[in-house]
């Protein structure tokens, strides 16, 4: 079912961009964690009193920035970034640029490249998030225990990573089904891209409220989790599309002809 | 059983791209040599054999077992060298021949080893940074490595300076003693001449004419340039009843095609002219296949 050698390989060759992008997640975690004690929420609040409009979105608490800042924004675009590149570089790239033929000329089938490069992908996700809410709680429960809710923390992050395995699967279906690296760009970079701006537009006027229906993004609903109820069955559903994404690519990649 | 077997292969690309029809077959040791010029349907064909394409009719199959349906049994024993070697950028050569020897689960790499001595082969710098010749000997190392019975070689010899196209030459035809059996693809007759048991051409996805490059080189049929040592037998020369290739009359010079037995006729005409000289052209496959080549409006 899958390669290990080509496991081994991809993960050694994007070690880098998975570094960077987790480390800066990680840094932003600890700073916002260590920084946002109560005294400086209570400050952050008492400066927008008044304010027409509040940029940051609810901060009352704690939790409530991290949901609107952290999880509303820096750990969607990041992870976003590492998907679209990492996807596209497993399956496109490589049959674009010519090097997937000696992949091939091993034994090893195209089921077992396409499900080993989706193991890493979603893989390196697992990692990169489990040491988000790893640091994070860590953090919080060193520098201001028992300020943060640590069960929605955690749900919050759950829902992310369920938010970026169904992005990574739209990056990895659009590199499998595109030969051509730049096709494949266009879609795994429009779609994703598109959803967050429709969700990001639908969250700025009443008006446009209704954009967030046509948003992928809406189903991790930081707002619902907050809440405690009525997220469950949206990331239920991140979750299957995801998992439908993954198994068209690999189903996609194995039936078609490749340019090689 | 043939070692590899094309069977009525056609692949429309549309807009008469495409390959059509392709029939042949490779017996055990023998070397095939598939000729064609550029887009000609080599490649296509060669895609099919690996198992990256599926037919649209026609059926492709090695040592007995079909190429879309088995490619993971086949590429056990089988070696390719693409024809436009494309590797992963961020690795040093030895880590590559490493990575596709994992990958085929080879742990012996006395042959791999050997094919870097043999082949002068520094491998030691990164990938990318290498140059043609050296990508290409990387891709040699790496089709040879696990002992292959059947080889699928696309242009081997591109980018080889003369010295390391002969050790190539050599490599094939040792391999030929040892039972395997190779086909390789060129646009260079000089390569598929010295070394092919039998010739297919292909042009416009359509396999011409398979020959053995000897009969070629003992036709019946000879070429001769010959320089007059004046105008007047130059001119006189046209007239008579020759099959003339080409004429340059500023210095008086004809190639004419003439058979075996009319040899006399021309002897007996070039005796009452003054000759300046007269040499065979040697034919080779690459006539041969000129004729096809430029063919389509000339007789095929």
């Amino acid at each position: 079912m899958f390669s290990k050698p080509l496991l081994n390989h991809t993960i050694k060759s994007n070690f880098k961009l998975f570094g960077i992008i987790t480390c800066i997640l990680l840094l932003l975690i600890t700073v916002i964690m260590s920084v946002f004690v109560p005294s400086t929420i209570e400050d952050i609040k008492n400066a927008s009193v008044g304010a027409t409009i509040n940029p940051l979105g609810d901060i009352s608490s704690l939790i409530a920035f991290i949901a609107n800042q952290f999880y509303g924004m820096m750990a969607i675009i990041f992870p976003m970034i590492y998907s679209i590149i990492i996807g596209n570089k497993l399956i496109a790239g490589q049959v674009d640029k010519g090097s997937m033929a000696y992949n091939l000329s091993t034994p090893t089938t195209r089921t077992q490249i396409t499900s080993t490069s989706a193991l890493y992908l979603i893989g390196s996700l697992v990692v990169m998030f489990a040491l988000i809410a790893f640091i994070g709680t860590s953090v919080a429960t060193i520098i201001q225990p028992d300020v943060i809710d640590y069960g929605a923390f955690l749900m919050l992050t759950l829902g992310c990573f369920l938010l970026q395995f169904a992005i990574s699967g739209i990056a990895f279906f659009s590199s499998c089904f595109f030969n051509n690296s730049s096709k494949s760009l266009s879609f795994g970079v429009g779609m994703p891209l598109a959803f967050f701006a429709l969700k990001l537009v639908s969250g700025m006027s009443d008006k446009l409220e209704f954009l967030k229906y046509f948003s992928l993004n809406s189903l991790y609903d930081t707002t619902a989790i907050m809440d405690g109820e009525g997220y469950a069955i949206k990331l239920i559903v991140l979750a299957a599309i995801g998992v439908i994404l993954y198994v068209a690519s690999i189903n996609v990649f194995k039936k078609k002809d490749l340019p090689l | 059983m043939a070692a590899l077997k094309v069977e009525h292969l056609t692949k429309d690309y549309g807009e008469g791209k495409g390959i059509f029809d392709v029939s042949f077959e490779i017996e055990r040791g023998e070397v095939f040599g598939f000729l064609g010029p550029n887009g000609a349907g080599k490649t296509t064909t060669i895609r099919h054999l690996l198992g990256f394409s599926k037919p649209q009719s026609g059926k492709t199959s090695i040592l007995g077992l079909n190429a879309w349906v088995n490619p993971k049994q086949i590429q056990r024993n089988l070696g390719y060298l693409p024809g436009e070697i494309a590797f992963p950028s961020d690795m040093k050569g030895t880590q590559f021949i490493k990575y596709i020897a994992d990958m085929r689960g080879l742990t012996d790499m006395t042959k791999a080893n050997k094919l870097i001595k043999q082949f002068e082969l520094d491998c030691s710098c990164d990938l990318n940074r290498m140059s043609k010749g050296m990508k290409q000997k990387i891709g040699i190392v790496c089709a040879f490595m696990h002992n292959p019975d059947v080889l699928i070689l696309d242009e081997p010899t591109s980018g080889l300076d003369p010295l390391m196209q002969s050790t190539f030459i050599d490599l094939i035809r040792k391999e030929k003693e040892n039972g395997k059996s190779i086909l390789m693809s060129s646009h260079m007759f000089e390569e598929v001449e010295g070394t092919c048991d039998r010739v297919g051409m292909i042009k416009g996805g359509k396999l011409i004419t398979i020959v053995d490059p000897k009969d070629i080189r003992h036709g019946q049929t000879k070429t001769f340039k010959i320089e007059f040592v004046n105008h007047i037998d130059f001119d006189s020369m046209i007239k008579e009843n020759f099959f003339i290739l080409e004429k340059k009359s500023e210095n008086n010079q004809i190639t004419l095609d003439i058979d075996d037995d009319k040899i006399n006729e021309l002897l007996l005409a070039l005796s009452n002219r003054k000759v300046k000289f007269i040499s065979e052209i040697k034919r080779t496959l690459e006539d041969y296949f000129m004729k096809y080549y430029e063919g389509g409006n000339r007789n095929v």
